[in-house]
């Protein structure tokens, strides 16, 4: 038990390490990465990304999501070195730092959810972005479910 | 108010291709046996079909990829029978369809692969691909054995209502009437069940066929929904059925006579 907790922690001091970089500024976040992530996806044909939905404020896996940590966890296979990369995102209501926390905590949600079902450690990124980079960006104190999740892609 | 991403990398560890599986606690159990020339030659194609999806010479090719990988899981590779059925079930390099998968599972289960045992029983537990079956489920978590199934195996409940008889197996793998790789030495056999009234058992009975009469080649019972056996030598016709039998009663139901040919080399 104990074995598996561990990396969890890594991931989180990691996290906290970072924080300190973080710099104050109102304008929008860029809508070109997503555009690019688009095309790069329908180039490669790769598999649509996993997505899993939180209630706002929560970092609660909810029952009915746990068959997409069940298909992620499927996509692990032998040989292949994969990565598997989990972003984590808020919607933009309330505080930007308690977003930023609110969407490390859900990406961490994700990543013992499959460490539980026996992927290795190794195989993880973890990104908390808080509610820049928003898959609909709104503006601010829009509750947008679309943009409280955490995406699960893998290369 | 613009806060800076974090990224954190837990560890990329990319390691080389042979040693991540090891690490990752991946039974082995198929490991290349040079002596045959089959899976010899799968062997050649599992390493193709790695080095295609990985891009080891030139750019990623998942289709490509995928073909050798099957063409490799066709001739008996249990590794690439397990790959196999995660580029299906994740829909890499071929459409996503979750009830081959869920065969391929089977196959490479059969062959001792953990991993597949346990994807095969999520695959039972949510009814994706096969009928949703939690008994199953159940029997493929404590085959897989790892500690991720077991913590699924004690979880695992059933609230769909079971029916009031003993239901026929359906043979899903070899196909009725298929012909198999020429030569093969051991056939996967895989089949699926609904959820029965009761817990049963499978009794599968493989027999040989030829001109003048039919021999069993082997009966036996299996918890789970596949078994892997050995092709008797010279046999090209074999022909098999599964019953589910109950456990704790007389009730059992049977499965037509299905068969397939293993032609010479």
């Amino acid at each position: 038990m104990n074995k598996r907790v561990l990396p969890v922690f890594l991931v989180a001091s990691c996290l906290a390490a970072s924080a300190a970089a973080q710099t104050t500024d109102s304008s929008p976040p860029p809508k070109d990465s997503t555009d690019a992530a688009k095309t790069d996806a329908a180039a490669t044909a790769a598999p649509a990304p996993l997505v899993v939905y939180f209630d706002m404020g929560s970092s609660t896996i909810r029952n009915e999501d746990k068959a997409v940590l069940d298909h992620a966890s499927r996509a692990y296979n032998e040989g292949k070195p994969i990565v598997m990369i989990l972003t984590g995102t808020a919607d933009r209501t309330g505080d930007a730092q308690v977003n930023l926390e609110l969407s490390e905590r859900r990406a961490a949600a994700v990543l013992r959810g499959l460490l539980a079902r026996g992927i290795p450690a190794d195989r993880f990124q973890v990104l908390a972005k808080g509610e820049t980079e928003l898959p609909v960006p709104t503006n601010v104190g829009v509750a947008e479910l679309q943009n409280r999740r955490v995406e699960i892609t893998w290369r | 108010m613009r806060i800076a991403t974090r990224v954190c990398v837990a560890a990329m560890a990319i390691a080389a291709v042979n040693s991540s599986a090891n690490a990752a606690g991946i039974s082995d159990s198929s490991a290349p046996v040079a002596e045959e020339g089959g899976l010899a030659q799968a062997q050649v194609w599992f390493e193709r079909a790695l080095a295609l999806d990985i891009g080891a010479a030139g750019a990623p090719d998942a289709v490509q990829a995928f073909a050798a990988m099957r063409r490799a899981g066709e001739s008996g590779h249990t590794q690439a029978a397990f790959n196999v059925a995660v580029m299906l079930d994740s829909g890499r390099g071929a459409p996503r369809d979750v009830a081959q998968a869920a065969v391929w599972y089977a196959r490479a289960a059969a062959g001792g692969n953990r991993r597949a045992a346990f994807n095969l029983g999520q695959l039972y537990e949510s009814g994706e691909g096969v009928p949703t079956n939690v008994d199953l489920a159940r029997a493929w978590y404590a085959a897989a054995g790892l500690p991720a199934a077991r913590e699924r195996l004690a979880e695992a409940r059933s609230t769909a209502d079971r029916p009031a008889v003993v239901q026929a197996p359906e043979p899903l793998f070899p196909p009725r009437k298929s012909s198999l790789a020429p030569g093969l030495q051991q056939v996967d056999l895989v089949w699926t069940s609904s959820l029965e009234p009761e817990a049963v058992r499978f009794f599968v009975e493989l027999r040989t066929l030829d001109a003048r009469a039919s021999h069993e080649a082997w009966s036996g019972f299996v918890d789970v929904s596949s078994v892997r056996l050995p092709v008797p030598p010279g046999a090209q016709n074999l022909a098999w059925r599964v019953s589910a039998v109950a456990r704790g009663s007389a009730n059992y139901a049977v499965s037509g006579w299905s068969v397939f040919r293993v032609p010479p080399t």
